[in-house]
């Protein structure tokens, strides 16, 4: 077809369409003209002009028909009739203005959230990462042979023969934690900001460019033990601004951290965020290389790979390399594998279940509206069986008038999809309040775009076929007879609309059963893990964290075991013991405490092998915790002794040195013995000294989401080596504060914050927080409130069904109940007669729903704690509440049927 | 004499294209000449030429334009697009094959 004759057809096309009138115009005074004609033919040959005029109308036929065939032939009738259903919906829309309301808003809602967790999803899967060719970088874990599910990061050892020998990476780096106190000045006060000791490869594979300054050269990276050297760093963009007010001449200007000067060599870009965005500043590794032999998986290892190699190649290689470090220094490394994830896959593996959790409950939303919708169209297209019977007696075909019921739902769908806009604009935005542990980052922000539009346009599609096919097919089913017929009270009733609307609103109460079910297993999970009984007294307790950075009080000496090990000089105990003491001085304070790691929420707890006790080569992850504290510690948790006593002042370091365990560590060292008395070493260094258990403590999970207690030990602060042994040195500078407060701990903050500062300008508190529940679950578990959310809204969404379909039958059966009433039966008869038919639909449903539930209830199973997936009593009070609802809804339309005056209703027809 | 819908599908519009093959006319005229050309043995309902010039139009094979007539009254007069003689040409050479073919088979058979 050449493009002249294409643009002549839509050229005239559009012209039919948009100028309909003078078209229609045109062709009536083509046909008068035409008309005209055939009169003056007439009247040359002799005929009376009245006559000729007869004769013309009669050869002409019917005009309007004529009209009609052109308008057929212009392939625009089409547009012509969507124009009219256009126009009748738009009437139906805004006679029912409730109705449409509630079916516009529920679709829009289930269309919405559908749509903001699918373009979430599509940012996750296919959205671009911020490094430059990141579908080649890749993060390397270790997983012991043994356990695949128990992954960790990587030795420094592993690290440092991976990138020697491998073959399969372009490049490769390695970064390791390390918060940092930036130090105050007159305007600022002293902060704890996020950190990294970086090297040079790290940079490298990530791609990343200074947006001021440079990286850290080959060399710095490589000036290792010499701590007393220029310290260089790197800062972030947002610290830059932040803290330093965009200071032009940041390069080379001297700041203090860890009470150290720092020269700033560079500014990395905002948009670099790995392996989070809140990371601030980064060192050279260098300084910690002199430990190359720790024992300890905490190095984190990204790489990029060489073009065209896969993921599973470079696993066999490196895997392979794993194989000959092992061989090479047995003892280490052996029974240990290696796992590659892409960094995609890294970053976002936490967000699989929260979104496709929210994802499945927003499309059972959207479902649930679209059958309620559909429920409602089709009382409609009941209602409106007289008009589309007539319709159909006077030819218009089935697929006319199924096509302007599906109008209808056309136009409901645009409506709703339109209005999704705004749930899918908050929807992203909520969610990225779905906060991922430190480490990851939150979810991609996601703007409206063209995909995000189209996914909007597919779900309207969907949703319309959805809510218009059942009505449509209803319409059409069976012949202008059957429709006359149908239109008799008495035959509605038992009508199949009727039952397919039963079946509709069956469907409606399985669908929030489900969802009930689901978020009552969510929210059991959230109470459970918030309320759990933690081993102590949360109330009014208030937790934050202090630390002397190891750069201060490690230095190198020599190794033991195959792992670097430090001398503790000066010893931190002194300045922790001062600012505690500061602390306990502050008004309101009742008793103040500390321990080295926070006692319920620490992700890295150092782990010992007790000697005798514990096989030195088993796993790390078998090893007691073990937990450094003050005097008084368990009394201001008030943490209930079983046996024996707490650590107190007089256990000093020239005193029997002691420990304190748990009931699980008792139970696993010392089965059906009172561990009392025992005595156990930490196997790390010659110089430890026998510890004798003098208490008992019930069990105090490390994370509250912990199921089975860990063995634990507690030993005290004043009664430790001058020396440790990598990694752990650091936990002898570190404490977390348990502050007692007589009421509310939250007005304490600021006292207490000032009076750290008083003593310890550079040294800020940091991680505030108080034992309150409510933090957990908003800080864990957001997507459970969304869920919660959308349960509550197909419950109410099932109601307005079970209401609709009472209210229906009732009206239907008007007569029915007149007559009962007439013949004298009460009003609970009535009342059972009545409610019967919408008993067993909310039956089934419930019935169906409990099935569907159970599948709901397995695919969340992994993020449930301390409930079943097939709960009972969360079963049964999730149903018990739709019955409720259900009758509550049933309420109005039954007062109404009873309300009825017999002789008015038996008169009505 | 025939009615339109008993002349092969098609013939209608390669009557009509062929028609105004040289003039631009108006509907009556149209119908006229065919009227005219067979001899009074083919006549077109305006029931069936109406819309057959409609279809015409919508395929973009012909044009329509508004001219005054001798009437006094302006009428609609169509005319063969570029393409519409091209179409011409190829309903021709059908036609052409097929009455060939029936009257080989009638001769034939």
């Amino acid at each position: 077809m050449t493009t002249a004759r294409l643009l002549r057809i839509w050229g005239h096309r559009l012209r039919s369409i948009l100028r309909r009138d003078a078209v229609e115009l045109e062709v009536a005074s083509e046909l008068a003209f035409h008309r005209e004609l055939l009169v003056r033919e007439r009247i040359d040959a002799g005929v009376p002009r009245d006559q000729a005029e007869r004769e013309a109308t009669l050869v002409l036929g019917n005009v309007a028909a004529l009209r009609d065939e052109c308008r057929d032939q212009r392939r625009v009738t089409w547009w012509h009739d969507l124009y009219q259903d256009l126009g009748y919906g738009l009437r139906m829309l805004r006679r029912d203005r409730g109705i449409s309301a509630i079916a516009v808003a529920s679709l829009a809602l289930g269309i919405g959230a559908t749509a903001a967790v699918l373009s979430v999803t599509r940012a996750i899967v296919f959205g671009s990462l911020s490094f430059p060719a990141a579908d080649r970088l890749v993060v390397v874990r270790t997983v012991p042979v043994a356990r695949p599910g128990q992954e960790s990061w990587a030795l420094l050892s592993d690290y440092l023969a991976w990138r020697e020998r491998n073959r399969t990476f372009e490049t490769i780096g390695v970064s390791h934690g390390f918060p940092g106190d930036l130090g105050g000045d007159v305007d600022e006060p002293a902060q704890r900001i996020e950190g990294q000791l970086v090297d040079h490869g790290f940079f490298a594979a990530l791609a990343v460019k200074p947006i001021a300054g440079r990286l850290f050269s080959d060399a710095e990276d490589a000036a290792l033990g010499a701590p007393h050297s220029t310290q260089l760093i790197l800062i972030s963009e947002r610290l830059w601004i932040r803290r330093f007010n965009r200071d032009p001449a940041i390069v080379g200007r001297e700041i203090r951290l860890n009470r150290r000067q720092a020269v700033v060599v560079g500014v990395l870009p905002a948009t670099f965020a790995y392996p989070d965005g809140r990371i601030d500043y980064w060192l050279p590794m260098a300084r910690l290389r002199a430990s190359a032999t720790d024992s300890a998986r905490l190095y984190a290892v990204v790489g990029r790979l060489k073009p065209g190699v896969t993921i599973q190649m470079a696993e066999a290689d490196l895997n392979r390399l794993a194989a000959d470090v092992a061989r090479e220094q047995p003892g280490v490394s052996d029974g240990w594998g290696v796992r590659l994830l892409s960094l995609r896959t890294a970053q976002y593996r936490w967000a699989r279940e929260p979104l496709l959790t929210v994802g499945v409950s927003s499309a059972i939303v959207l479902l649930l509206a679209c059958v309620n919708v559909a429920g409602l169209l089709l009382a409609r297209a009941t209602a409106r069986r007289p008009e589309l019977a007539l319709r159909a007696a006077l030819g218009a075909s089935r697929g006319r008038i199924a096509r302007q019921l599906l109008t209808e739902s056309l136009l409901l769908a645009v409506i709703a999809g339109g209005c999704s806009a705004v749930v899918v604009w908050w929807g992203v935005r909520a969610m990225r309040w779905f906060a991922p542990l430190p480490g990851v980052p939150a979810l991609p922000r996601v703007g409206i775009d063209a995909g995000v539009i189209a996914l909007v346009g597919l779900l309207t599609l969907i949703t319309c076929v959805g809510i218009g096919l059942a009505p449509a097919l209803a319409a059409v089913r069976g012949g202008g007879v059957d429709l006359l017929r149908a239109c008799t009270a008495a035959t509605v009733r038992r009508s199949r609309d009727q039952r397919l609307r039963g079946v509709l609103v069956s469907a409606q109460v399985a669908l929030a059963l489900v969802l009930l079910v689901g978020a009552g297993l969510l929210v059991n999970t959230v109470v459970r893990v918030a309320s759990r009984d933690l081993g102590f007294d949360s109330s009014g307790l208030l937790t934050c964290e202090f630390q002397i950075s190891p750069i201060e009080f490690l230095r190198p000496s020599g190794s033991y075991r195959g792992a670097a090990v430090y001398e503790i000089s000066p010893p931190p105990a002194l300045a922790l013991r001062r600012v505690l003491e500061r602390m306990a001085a502050v008004p309101g304070v009742v008793s103040a405490a500390g321990i080295s790691h926070h006692p319920t929420n620490s992700f890295l707890l150092p782990r010992m092998p007790l000697a005798g006790l514990t096989e030195s080569r088993a796993l790390l992850s078998s090893f007691p915790v073990h937990f450094l504290v003050t005097p008084r510690f368990f009394s201001t948790m008030r943490a209930p002794l079983v046996a024996g006593r707490e650590i107190e002042e007089q256990d000093t370091d020239a005193r029997p040195w002691v420990a304190v365990v748990n009931e699980a560590m008792a139970h696993r060292f010392w089965p059906g013995e009172s561990p009392i008395g025992k005595q156990f070493t930490i196997d790390t260094l010659p110089s430890e000294r026998t510890r004798t258990i003098v208490g008992v403590v019930r069990d105090i999970p490390t994370r509250r989401e912990q199921t089975t207690p860990e063995a634990v030990y507690y030993t005290s602060y004043l009664q430790q080596e001058q020396r440790a042994r990598a990694p752990w040195g650091g936990i002898y500078g570190r404490m977390t504060f348990v502050i007692r407060a007589a009421g509310d701990p939250l007005p304490l903050v600021g006292p207490l914050r000032h009076a750290v500062a008083e003593i310890e300008p550079d040294r800020p508190l940091s991680s505030i927080a108080t034992g309150d529940p409510g933090d957990y679950f908003w800080l864990r578990k957001m997507h459970v409130a969304a869920v919660s959310g959308l349960a509550v809204i197909a419950t109410l969404l099932a109601s307005l069904g079970v209401y609709g379909i009472m209210a229906y039958t009732l009206a239907g059966r008007a007569r029915e109940i007149a007559i009962r009433a007439a013949l004298g039966a009460g009003t609970r008869e009535i009342v059972r007669a009545i409610s019967w038919p919408s008993l067993t639909i909310v039956g089934a449903g419930i019935a169906l729903g409990l099935g569907g539930a159970v599948a709901f209830g397995t695919m969340i199973e992994s993020q449930l704690w301390g409930v079943s997936a097939t709960d009972r009593p969360t079963f049964a009070i999730a149903a018990l509440m739709l019955v409720a609802a259900a009758a509550l809804a049933c309420v109005g339309p039954v007062r109404n049927a009873l309300r009825i005056d017999p002789s008015t209703a038996l008169r009505a027809e | 004499m025939p009615k339109p819908s008993d002349l092969l599908q098609g013939t209608l519009d390669l009557l009509i294209l062929k028609t105004i093959a040289r003039d631009a006319m108006h509907g009556w005229a149209i119908s006229k000449r065919i009227q005219e050309l067979s001899d009074d043995v083919l006549t077109v309902q305006q029931g069936s030429l109406y819309p057959a010039l409609h279809r015409l139009e919508h395929q973009g094979w012909i044009a329509a334009d508004w001219k005054p007539t001798d009437l006094g009254r302006t009428a609609k007069f169509y005319s063969l697009t570029r393409e519409g003689r091209q179409q011409l040409e190829r309903e021709l050479e059908t036609w052409d094959r097929l009455s060939s073919a029936v009257r080989l088979l009638l001769k034939r058979a």
